[in-house]
């Protein structure tokens, strides 16, 4: 069940908001947590039911495993034990159903062996899922767990705003908000969780949805062999540089959201990552909550950055590497992973410099193209990211960096800035303004996405000065402390210091227009060629 | 701080919102859906939006006017069957629900779903196409409630409803040009003016472009012949009348049916259908059907797509109204008996019109040699 969904946003949230008012009011405080567990298990089940066994048979095993952890009676080498085991459970589960058929396919790729590459289903959200849990076991033997029962670890794993995607939360994060959360005001929670929910359903299906359309198109132009011009391909690899980064940034602000209609805080898990300065600041704002991760379970365990610099930098290449297997089994996520391990060692070397903290980097200008540079680097990179073979990527990359004057090279910007921005009769018709279609690229010319979709031009400029001078949503509800894990000055300095019926006008005119694109009116593609 | 009447003012904005939105799209009306249905000139008479949604817009509106007769077919029924020429006739109240690139496969997929969504029905009539025939299987689906009630949900509440009841409103203001729209019937309106000479200039480059899937070779399509074999037994069972038009086909296409040696395959389907159902065909030879090119032509809008006109002498004589200054063999009853003279009529015919065209004969077949020389270099070693 996604969140950007009529059964989810008319049935599943409004009849599980009911219920949890409802149960609120039992003198056992047990109940609405009874409620959110059930309500997660069928948000989880309604994909492939089948798989909530899985989730259920994982939660009893890691169960087991914390209790042996929590108990006391073990000695510290025994913890340590079945802390190993109950990792290697984990990681075997998500190997099993994410990494056997890439393991396979590499292995008789090798050897030749002709083995059939299985086909498994991925359970949905197993990736963080897995996370967590491993987090929750090194908690334990770290002593950091508490108000540990099977409800509320059966709570903290699954409820439902952060289960597939995330944030990968501590259990010491979500257990001590159990009791204070059945005492907040629901209503005001409710009205502070729709407001960033709407803001995030916004941001998907307004606005990574309609790039998505134009990122599509590009890269299967790409995988069919077709040709693209310069400008085109440059119009698909922004488009899904913005697509990633609206579409993550949605998720995180529905699942804060969501959580705080139910009184719970999630951790911030974005915090607008194309305004960093630096792969570093990246890597500080772009998904917070599996770098913390990385960070604390992986990195530091190698010995992190206190065994001197090439092995700072090795353990760096090393998380993410597996970074970025984490995203994918193929091996273009774990170049992509690597690359960004580069560039993270290249920008450690350069802060080690002391050129690097002389006044001349300090002005703005220098701010502004640090800017530009990280948002250029990071989004060549999705190149890597989004390409289902490392040929695809090479081939994007080859349409990006022409080196001709031929008509499909650098012209071809021209073809796009007139296309866009400067056939005058074509905004009076409005043909094509702001109606994604859905493209069938084998059929379409080498300059279709940067001459023929109209909007496609102005969407991405305004899309653009949008992510690098608008403020974020946790700066504009930083008031009311819609998440964990904020900077003070985000929530001191909160644009809106009340929720008063301007805003409730402007939220509305949101959800109606969201929920209103859900559905779309998709013409008939045999007319466009 | 929140506000105690945030929430109300959350969902009563919420409603003053949709109520503007439905007023707004409702009025303008961009797929002519509304149940309001105002026509307001210079405001939203002209529907430009209302055009290449057929799959969207012909369930919803068979289901809303419950029409005696249908009918289902290509782009060519589409663009030149107008169901009111029936007005009057025991086809009333008629619906043109043929869809542009439909396939047999469709056609019977979506009779299906006009059984359930029109008790009402009582004839069909299915256009036939020979590239239908002798090309691929091109499956279709029955359409499912959820599909139909989404469909329906999204002609009256979407983001694309308002942005194109925004752009319906625009093109009345600032443009007022007749434009393309499907018409309350079912069947396109083609503003007139558009040349008619283009298409059969380029007939030979794009029928032997890579973009034109149509074989280079006659094969006979099982799977669209047995969709036409679903589409007879569903109506033999659900006791609907069932009439198959076989619709004019100028010298250009005949050409190319003729070089890709169909009339083999064309004849032994004629036959094997002929012998089943109801067959009528409108494509003998006659001065209507090779109506000299011209940039303004009667009887055709392209090489495939014969012209409104000629689609209403075509109701006119299924339905029996008076025609006046019709060639007398335009239509004809196809039987198994006669389907052979009727393919050796239609070779002898295309073997003069080859005479009398020769540049277009040079043309096609200069287009075709490098096509296959293109398509050899594709093929793997």
């Amino acid at each position: 069940m996604l969140f950007n969904s009529y059964v989810f946003i008319f049935c599943f949230l409004p009849v599980v908001l009911a219920g949890y008012a409802l149960l609120r009011r039992a003198s056992n405080l047990l109940w609405p947590i009874i409620w959110l567990v059930l309500a997660s298990f069928v948000y989880y089940a309604w994909w492939r039911p089948e798989f909530l066994l899985l989730l259920l048979f994982s939660i009893t095993v890691n169960f087991g495993f914390g209790t042996l952890i929590i108990d006391g009676r073990l000695s510290r080498g025994q913890s340590r034990a079945v802390l190993t085991i109950g990792i290697i459970f984990n990681l075997c589960l998500l190997g099993f159903f994410k990494y056997a058929g890439f393991f396979v396919a590499n292995v008789d790729l090798v050897f030749g062996l002709h083995w059939a590459v299985p086909t498994i289903i991925l359970p949905i959200g197993i990736s963080f899922i897995t996370f967590q849990k491993i987090a929750f076991l090194v908690d334990a033997h770290r002593g950091l767990v508490r108000n540990f029962t099977l409800l509320n670890y059966a709570f903290f794993v699954t409820f439902f705003p952060q289960l597939i995607a995330g944030p990968i939360t501590h259990h010491s994060e979500i257990m001590p908000q159990i009791g204070p959360s059945q005492r907040r005001d629901l209503a005001a929670d409710i009205a502070v969780g729709l407001s960033i929910f709407v803001v995030g359903l916004f941001k998907k299906v307004v606005v990574a949805d309609s790039l998505a359309v134009y990122a599509d198109a590009g890269y299967a132009t790409v995988k069919t062999g077709h040709p693209l011009d310069t400008a085109s391909a440059w119009v698909a690899v922004l488009s899904y540089s913005f697509q990633l980064y609206y579409d993550f940034s949605a998720y995180s602000d529905m699942a804060v959201g969501l959580a705080r209609m139910f009184g719970f805080q999630l951790p911030v898990n974005f915090y607008s990552p194309y305004k960093s300065a630096s792969i570093i600041d990246f890597w500080r704002r772009w998904h917070i909550t599996l770098s913390r991760f990385l960070r604390d379970y992986l990195y530091i365990p190698l010995g992190g950055n206190r065994r001197g610099t090439v092995r700072r930098y090795l353990n760096l290449g090393i998380v993410m590497l597996l970074g970025g297997l984490w995203h994918g089994a193929n091996w273009t996520f774990v170049l992509w992973g690597g690359i960004h391990g580069l560039m993270l060692a290249v920008n450690h070397a350069w802060r080690a410099l002391p050129v690097s903290r002389s006044v001349a980097f300090k002005t703005r200008l220098a701010d502004g193209l640090a800017i530009a540079m990280t948002f250029t680097a990071v989004t060549l990179a999705w190149v890597l990211f989004r390409s289902e073979t490392f040929a695809d990527a090479r081939t994007m990359f080859a349409y990006l960096l022409p080196l001709t004057l031929e008509p499909s090279g650098w012209p071809s910007f021209w073809g796009l800035l007139h296309g866009q921005f400067t056939d005058i009769r074509s905004v009076l018709a409005l043909t094509e303004w702001f109606r994604p279609r859905e493209l069938w690229p084998p059929v379409l010319p080498p300059d279709y996405l940067a001459t023929t979709p109209r909007p496609v031009g102005l969407f991405l400029l305004c899309v653009g000065l949008a992510t690098f001078s608008f403020p974020n949503t946790y700066q504009i509800f930083g008031r009311f402390k819609p998440a964990l894990g904020l900077p003070d000055e985000t929530v001191a300095n909160g644009i809106l210091r009340r929720l008063d019926w301007r805003i409730a006008v402007v939220v509305a005119g949101l959800f109606l227009l969201s929920v209103l694109r859900l559905s779309h009116v998709s013409p008939f593609l045999y007319y466009q060629f | 701080m929140v506000d105690s009447g945030y929430l109300r003012a959350l969902a009563l904005s919420l409603a003053g919102w949709l109520s503007l939105y439905l007023i707004f799209t409702w009025t303008i009306d961009p797929y002519g859906v509304s149940p309001a249905r105002f026509s307001l000139p210079g405001i939203n008479a002209l529907k430009p939006k209302r055009l290449d949604i057929d799959r969207l817009i012909k369930p919803y509106e068979v289901w809303r006017y419950q029409p005696r007769t249908i009918f289902l077919g290509t782009s060519r029924a589409h663009q030149s069957l107008d169901p009111s020429v029936l007005d009057g006739t025991r086809f009333a109240p008629a619906y043109n629900a043929s869809m542009p690139a439909g396939s047999m496969e469709m056609n019977a997929a979506y009779l299906r779903q006009y059984l359930r969504l029109d008790p009402n029905l009582h004839t069909v009539i299915v256009e036939l196409f020979l590239p239908s025939f002798i090309g691929a299987a091109n499956g279709g689906k029955t359409g499912t409630w959820a599909e139909f009630a989404t469909n329906t949900v999204t002609l009256f509440a979407s983001a694309d409803a308002l942005w194109d009841s925004i752009a319906t409103l625009v093109y009345n203001v600032a443009s007022g040009r007749p434009a393309f729209q499907i018409e309350p019937g079912g069947h396109l309106y083609r503003p007139p003016g558009r040349d008619t000479q283009g298409p059969f200039d380029r007939f030979a480059s794009y029928i032997w472009s890579s973009q034109v899937s149509e074989p280079d070779k006659a094969t006979f399509n099982a799977a669209a012949f047995d969709a036409v074999l679903d589409i007879i037994e569903v109506a033999r069972a659900n006791g609907l009348e069932l009439i198959f038009l076989l619709g004019p086909s100028h010298g250009y296409a005949d050409y190319y049916y003729d070089s890709i040696g169909a009339w083999g395959v064309i004849e032994e389907w004629l036959r094997r259908l002929s012998g089943r159902a109801t067959v009528y065909s409108f494509s003998q030879p006659n001065d209507r059907v090779s109506e000299p090119i011209s940039p303004r032509m009667t009887y055709w809008y392209d090489t495939f797509h014969y012209s409104l006109a000629m689609g209403r002498d075509m109701l006119a004589s299924l339905a029996g109204l008076p025609t006046s200054g019709l060639p007398d063999n335009f239509m004809e009853r196809l039987t198994p008996e006669r389907v052979a003279s009727y393919i050796d009529r239609r070779r002898a015919a295309v073997k003069r019109w080859a005479q009398a065209n020769p540049t277009f004969v040079a043309q096609f077949e200069d287009a075709r040699r490098k096509w296959l020389a293109a398509a050899n270099a594709r093929m793997p070693n």
